[in-house]
């Protein structure tokens, strides 16, 4: 469980950089970059308040991540779906290897990751997060 | 469909069904799993029946809501055969009398069933039931968000 919180916590901070800088660069997916923002930036800080609840040393962000050089609205929304895709999956494992509101609050992270992807495009999936999962 | 075909082989089955599903869907199995699981698994499938099966009529009733839940009966369809569920026969239940009443109606099923699904991972006793619940949880979440949107 402690890695994989470590792990949430790391797409968190990587999610929040990304969509300051997505936002930032294309007028036409500014809005949705900005509620995306605002998410995950209130998802790391709650991760951040249950790694130190739990006497866990954070690993800091990254200075920079890997974005699109000069995004469009496309490139915008593939990198959106990527990131709300890679936190699902992270969030999947963390509810697996948790208990109690640990496990609650990673099945709820879990669910925003998913229907985020949807909303930026992503077509729906029967198992979100799982490495098989059909359509 | 490899995952629904794997997880059809063992349909009907109920020792081992967990494992299966688990293994299907690309997740190593717990080496035991809890009855209280197994009931709950039986009790995912019939209620994921019943939301097949009204995504089923509102497609049958509104041609014009075809194109959207093609998508939307296959992920439910696939979620389904992956908890050891059995199509549903016959007509179907009543759907509303408009495509867009049909898909709100649509919508607030798949939501409702996402909350449960939710509230079943948490009290899973298997990791894997676990994860394949809250999974199946955020599968219907999106499911919820597509029909809404085309309501």
């Amino acid at each position: 469980m402690k890695d994989d919180v470590l792990v949430c916590l790391d797409l968190e901070h990587e999610a929040v950089w990304l969509f300051a800088y997505l936002g930032a660069r294309v007028d036409a997916t500014a809005d949705s970059a900005r509620r995306s923002y605002d998410a995950h930036r209130d998802a790391r800080d709650r991760l951040l308040a249950r790694v130190a609840a739990a006497g866990l040393t954070p690993r800091s962000p990254a200075f920079a991540y890997s974005a699109p050089p000069t995004p469009d609205a496309g490139a915008v929304r593939a990198a959106a779906r990527e990131i709300e895709q890679r936190c699902a999956t992270a969030y999947l494992e963390l509810a697996g290897s948790s208990e109690g509101t640990a496990r609650t609050f990673a099945i709820d992270a879990l669910s925003r990751a998913a229907v985020a992807a949807v909303t930026w495009g992503s077509e729906p999936v029967a198992f979100p997060g799982l490495p098989l999962s059909p359509r | 469909m490899v995952v629904a075909g794997a997880v059809a082989l063992v349909v009907g089955e109920t020792t081992g069904r967990l494992d299966d599903t688990a293994r299907a869907l690309g997740i190593r199995p717990h080496p035991e799993s809890a009855a209280s699981d197994t009931a709950l698994l039986a009790r995912v499938a019939t209620q994921q029946g019943v939301l097949l099966s009204l995504a089923q009529a509102a497609a049958t009733r509104h041609p014009p809501t075809a194109d959207v839940l093609t998508s939307v009966i296959a992920a439910a369809t696939a979620q389904l055969k992956a908890v050891g569920g059995v199509a549903p026969q016959g007509a179907g239940p009543d759907v509303g009398a408009t495509p867009a009443a049909a898909m709100t109606a649509l919508s607030e099923a798949f939501r409702d069933a996402a909350d449960k699904r939710a509230g079943d991972a948490v009290k899973a006793v298997s990791p894997d039931l676990v994860r394949v619940l809250a999974s199946m949880s955020a599968g219907l979440a999106q499911l919820a968000t597509v029909t809404k949107a085309a309501a």
